[in-house]
Order: C-alpha cells, then structure tokens, then sequence
C-alpha cells in the first residue's frame, strides 16, 4: 500500500546512468518499483512525443503564468516596496534626512501608538475567539447535514459577503445605538438598568467585525470538517466515546489545520480592516487602520502611516509564518496538529 | 416484544428487522439469532443491505421496525456507545492523528481502565495480531495488511459481545486476503468471539463461517451452513449466487417418491424436491432443475452410458483447464456449463476440436 515504506531499489539503475541522462532513469525507476526487471534494451522516451520541441517544454508554465506575475509585481510588489520604502523616510516635521529608524522609533516609543497596536492585536483576537467559537458549531452541523436544503443554507451563509461591509456596519449602528434594538430589548427584558455603551466603543466594533468575518470562518471550517470521514467518528462512538468525546477527541484534532487557518484568516482580517472600526467604532475607538487614515488623509505623514502599515503587514507575516511552519511540522505525523 | 425462549442463549437477536429510506426498503424483515461463539456472514449482491444491517446493530441506524437484542437485552434505541459492539470498519477508519497503541488503547481509555492495564492489555493484543514494534507508528506509515490487523486489535481489545466486521479482507489484495482469512478465523474460535461478517464474496464466506445469511433486495433468502445453501439452495437465486450452477427449465411430467420428473428442452430429467418444491408439484407445473458442475460426468459420445435418463448432449465450446479441474462449457438448449474434477477422459477429444459431449446428471 505505502510505497513510501518500501525501500526503492535504484540498484537496477546505475549501470545505466552512462545512457541518457534523466528521461531514462525516470522510465526504469517506474519499471523498476513496479517489481519488474528492468531492461537496458528499452529505448528512452524523448520529449518528442509530447508534440512541441523538448527544449523550450520547461517555459509553458511560465509563460502561461507571465501576465499574473507581471500583474502581481505591478500592483503588489512594486507598492509594497514603495511602501516600506516611505517608512524609512524621515516624516514632514522632522530635521533628519535620508534613510531613518525615526518612524519606528516613535512608534515604539509613544505609549499611544503602542495602545493602538495592542489594542488593535486584543481586538483581533477577540473577533478571532468568537468567530471560531460560534462558527465551529454552525460548520459542523453544515458539514454533517444531509438534506437538499444544505445549498440553500451555504448560500445564505456567503450571502454577507454579497453585502457591502459599510452596508453591514450601518445595520450594525442602528442595532447597537443607545437608543439601537438592542439596548430597547435588553431594557424592555429587564436584563439592563441603563443602556449598554456599545457604539463607539471596542465591544461594538468587535460584535460587528466578528459578524462581518464570520463567513470566512464558517466557509475554512466547513471546508475542513466536511473532509473528515465520518467513519472515524463514528468508530470513536464504536468505541465508547460519547457525541462530546468524539468531537473533542477525533474531530476537532482532525480539524486543527482548518482552526488555525480560518484564525490566521479571521485574525488578518480584523487587525486590517477598516470600515467596520471606523463606522462602528469612530473617532474614540482607535485602532490601526484608522490611525492608518488619519496619519494618510488629515495629518498628510504618509512615512508614519507607511510604518504603522508595515508593523501591521508584519503582524501578519509572523503569523503566517507560523501556521505554515505548525501545518509543516504536523504534515510530518499525518495528522494535522499534535494533540 | 419477544419471550424469554427465543433470546435465551442467543448473543444476538434480530427480530423483523426493517429499514425504509427515503425511496428504498434497504432491510425489510431480517430475523436472525447468533448463538455465543458462532461466526454467521451476511452474504448477497451489493445494495442487498449487509451494511445496513450491520449498522443497525452497530447503532449508527436507525431501524424503521423490528428489535435489535444483545445479550438479552433491547438495544434497539440504545446510542452506538453504550452498545458493547465493536465494528472494524471497510476502510479500518484508523484514526490518523493517533499512533498504532493509541488507535487500540481508544476504547479501553473511554472504558477508564487504569493506565498500567492499558498498557499491557493492548500489548498482549499487538502481540496477538503480530504487530510488536509497531506501537509507534501511524496508521499511513503502516501496509494495507498491517491497517487492517490493527482495525482488527482495535475491536477486539475491548472484548465486545458482539464483534460486526464489514467487508474487513475487501481492502487487501488477493494474496493476503486468504492467508488473514483463515487467521481471522482461526483468531474468532481461539477467543470464542461472537461476529457478524459481511462479504459479497461466496467463496470468503463459505470458508469462514459457522453460518451464511444469504440476502436478496433487502430480504433473507436462506441461513444454513455453507453446506446447506450449496448443497440445497432454498431459493433459485441462492442456487445461482452460491457457486456455479446449471438450470434446466422446463415443466413437471410427474413425481416418484422423493424425485420429480421433469420435461425440459434438452430431454426428459429427474432430481430430487428441493426448497420451494417440497410438497409434490401439480403436473405441468414450470419447474426448474438445478445441478452443480461437479455433479455432472461427461464423457464423449459413443461410449455406452447405460443411463436412459438425465443425459444430455452437446457440444463443448469452450474448455478451461483450471489444474484441479477444467470446465467445459458445452452447447445445448440453456445449460450453462459443465465442469467435473479430473481425470477427465474427454480431454483429449476437445483439445483437438469442438466435439459433441454426453453429459451425466
Ligand atoms: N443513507 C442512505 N440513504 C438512502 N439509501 C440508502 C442509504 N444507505 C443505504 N441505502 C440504500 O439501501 C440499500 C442497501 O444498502 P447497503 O446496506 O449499503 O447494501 P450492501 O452493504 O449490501 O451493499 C441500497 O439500495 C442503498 O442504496
Ligand atoms: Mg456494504
């Protein structure tokens, strides 16, 4: 079954390799791991028969990949660079020419900024805690549904990616003001005394941003979970483990790659986004990108805001660095993630 | 609801069993009792609803009807996890994320078995089923052969009343899948284990079990030894599922004592009642007559066979030669084919060329 397991017998080869270099190796390596002798009077296969010439084979991919890399250096790359290379550049006030640290330096010196990364990171977090653990749930139980109405159900949970966020966030105004659904339902309940201070404050940008991004934890989840045979649950509960058990047992170690991506996704999302915090948070709420914004557009130091961007873009690096290194490191014991 | 009779000394009851999906009767009917110890195979076509039924037992099924006991007791409703069955899946569903000793130590963990008994428990069964040194490994750096044995450990670790194995030798290939054949067997009278084995493979459960269910769309057609349903097929679709067989159609000239008489387009044949045929058929009644290869003698046409019924020629048009036997396949109005163990006298004749044959019934 495992071919990985069984030793390749190359011995068959090396006579050979004074012949033609690597074509025909790859015909007696394949001969050869089935189990059959392998014959020196085969003739190698030469490229010929593939249609073009043999020589320039090795360029299709890259030229049918030429018109999305041009586009990717154009628009990422080129801005990207522009972009750190603006955080290096001593700010409109400042005395000091050339290249500079001075940005970074503010920046990790003033507690303001430093609240605003933190703050910025806690919010992140929190958006990505509750997306995951009410999205969980609603993932697996689409996974698992078997009913023609499944497709309606997954479209509806896309449908708010339709949907402008700045629309979304307006709804999510109406619902948290003081005066919002909301606060009237939770008085006229008995629940609260006083309206809650939700606009305006970190809480309403973290309830709306963990609704806006929630499609995209449901959808990695989803994605996930559904390949997990059911097999294997259901040989956990053959074997003594309870609903609870098995879920904690086999299916969510089994779907450890899908939490840490739809994490890393959610988690990225949030700390850059701007609309939502803007609109729902608003001036007294700040956050990176809208620090971001005011730094672009009302104080016009595009070097800080260039540096406040770079520190967020490496936030996110880190972090997809990890994940890659977590799934890597993993990929190495079949499962996901080490339990 | 059942009498004490009737589950007394069974492992396993099934009564009027029955599930309806949406658009199929999957199982309808299935009443069966497995003694302790006893090995019984479900065995039929794809689709028959072997798995259904072993589901259903299992606990991952719902049934639409019927009951399902275990040791004397209803588990009809009873959730998969209180069941004290253990299932090796078709596809072993190892857990992947779990090395080989934690793959067979899963059930007695959730049976909270101290630590120190786990360990040799499931060491004993590791060395039971010839995977010592392979604690540390995951299922995917494990063979086919060696996947399946750990499936195999992994249900029997937990001593269940009922052990359900779904087709557990489909995955190997056909070397392997004699050889863990004879020991799956070998390894179920040793610990005297109560199993349900399904297979859509006559040959695999003749050679394993104490008994076959052979099913048809749902339905039981006949529980016997595999000597039973080959040597007397309750139903015509037994006959042909089980081994190979001819059948002669035709319609009946009349009974003699335990025989009939038939009139079929290749003469005049007689053969014993069997199933459906047991009590005397009215004259002219269709009918058909079934014989096994091996109990046919051929031999070429101008030898005197005394024989004034049950004879029949044709031509051989196809000849098999399988070492132990060869199989002639021979024209004549609807038999199949003929085959006999050797020495065959007629070999000779039909290697030179197509020859007419007289059969012997
Ligand atoms: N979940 C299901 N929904 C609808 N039909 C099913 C389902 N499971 C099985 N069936 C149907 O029930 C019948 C029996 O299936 P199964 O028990 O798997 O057969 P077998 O194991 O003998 O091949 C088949 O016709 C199959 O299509
Ligand atoms: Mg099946």
């Amino acid at each position: 079954m495992d071919r990985a397991m069984e030793p390749r017998d190359r011995a068959g080869v090396s006579p050979l390799s004074s012949f033609d270099g690597g074509q025909t190796a790859e015909v007696l390596d394949r001969s050869s791991a089935d189990g059959h002798q392998s014959l020196p009077t085969a003739p190698p296969v030469t490229g010929d028969e593939a249609g073009g010439s043999p020589g320039t084979a090795w360029l299709t991919p890259w030229v049918l990949m030429l018109p999305a890399l041009l586009l990717f250096f154009l628009l990422f790359v080129l801005p990207q660079a522009r972009l750190l290379g603006y955080s290096f550049e001593p700010d409109p006030q400042s005395a000091a020419t050339g290249l500079t640290l001075e940005n970074y330096g503010r920046l990790f010196g003033d507690m303001h900024y430093l609240g605003i990364l933190g703050r910025t990171l806690w919010m992140g977090l929190l958006v990505t805690v509750i997306t995951l653990v009410l999205g969980y749930p609603m993932a697996y139980w689409l996974a698992r549904l078997e009913t023609r109405w499944k497709t309606v159900l997954l479209v509806l949970t896309i449908f708010p990616l339709l949907t402008s966020a700045v629309v979304r966030s307006f709804g999510w105004m109406v619902l948290l003001y003081r005066t919002g659904v909301v606060n009237q339902s939770l008085q006229r309940l008995g629940i609260v005394d006083a309206p809650l201070p939700l606009m305006y404050t970190l809480s309403g940008v973290v309830i709306a941003l963990a609704e806006v991004l929630m499609p995209f934890m449901v959808l990695t989840l989803y994605g996930v979970i559904r390949g997990i045979d059911r097999n294997l649950e259901e040989a956990a509960m053959d074997l003594g483990a309870g609903p609870l058990s098995t879920i904690y047992r086999v299916t969510l170690p089994l779907s450890a790659g899908g939490v840490l991506a739809g994490s890393l996704l959610v988690f990225s999302l949030a700390i850059s986004s701007f609309v939502t915090p803007s609109l729902v948070g608003g001036p007294r709420v700040q956050l990176m990108a809208t620090a971001i914004q005011e730094q672009t557009v009302s104080l016009l130091n595009w070097q800080f805001a260039a540096t406040l961007s770079a520190v967020l873009l490496a936030v996110v690096l880190v972090l997809a660095l990890a994940y890659s290194r977590l799934v890597e490191r993993s990929g190495d014991r079949s499962a996901v993630v080490p339990v | 609801m059942l009498g004490d009779s009737r589950t007394e000394g069974a492992e396993l009851v099934l009564d009027q069993l029955r599930k309806a999906y949406d658009r199929t009767l999957a199982v309808e009917d299935v009443g069966l009792q497995v003694r302790r110890g006893e090995l019984v195979s479900l065995l039929g076509p794809s689709g028959c609803g072997k798995t259904t039924t072993l589901r259903m037992i299992a606990g991952f099924v719902e049934p639409t009807s019927g009951s399902i006991w275990i040791r004397g007791r209803d588990v009809t409703r009873l959730e998969p996890y209180k069941r004290d069955t253990a299932m090796v899946f078709q596809n072993y569903a190892l857990f992947p994320h779990l090395t080989v000793f934690d793959n067979v130590a899963f059930g007695l963990r959730r049976r909270r078995m101290p630590s120190p008994n786990i360990r040799s428990r499931v060491g004993e069964m590791l060395e039971l089923l010839e995977l010592g040194g392979l604690e540390r490994r995951y299922p995917r750096q494990l063979s086919g052969g060696q996947q399946q044995r750990v499936a195999v450990a992994r249900a029997l670790v937990v001593s269940p009343s009922v052990m359900l194995l779904d087709e557990p030798l489909s995955n190997l290939d056909a070397k392997l899948r004699a050889g863990t054949r004879v020991e799956l067997r070998r390894l179920q009278q040793e610990l005297g284990l109560t199993a349900i084995f399904v297979t859509h493979d006559q040959e695999e459960a003749m050679a394993i079990s104490d008994r076959i269910v052979v099913m048809n769309r749902g339905r039981i057609e006949q529980v016997g030894s595999a000597r039973d349903v080959y040597l007397a097929p309750a139903t015509q679709f037994v006959a042909n599922f089980i081994g190979a067989s001819n059948t002669f159609s035709g319609t009946v000239a009349g009974a003699e004592g335990d025989s009939v008489v038939l009139h079929t387009p290749m003469g005049t044949l007689r053969g014993p009642r069997a199933g459906s045929a047991n009590k005397t058929p009215a004259a002219d009644a269709p009918a058909s007559l079934i014989v096994r290869p091996e109990e046919i003698r051929v031999s070429s046409p101008d030898v005197e066979t005394g024989l004034d019924t049950n004879v029949v020629r044709g031509v051989v048009q196809v000849s098999s030669y399988l070492g132990a036997t060869v199989d002639l396949s021979v024209r004549g109005a609807t038999a199949r084919s003929f085959s006999r163990a050797e020495p065959i006298m007629l070999l000779a004749c039909t290697r030179s060329e197509p020859t007419s044959a007289c059969a012997g019934l």
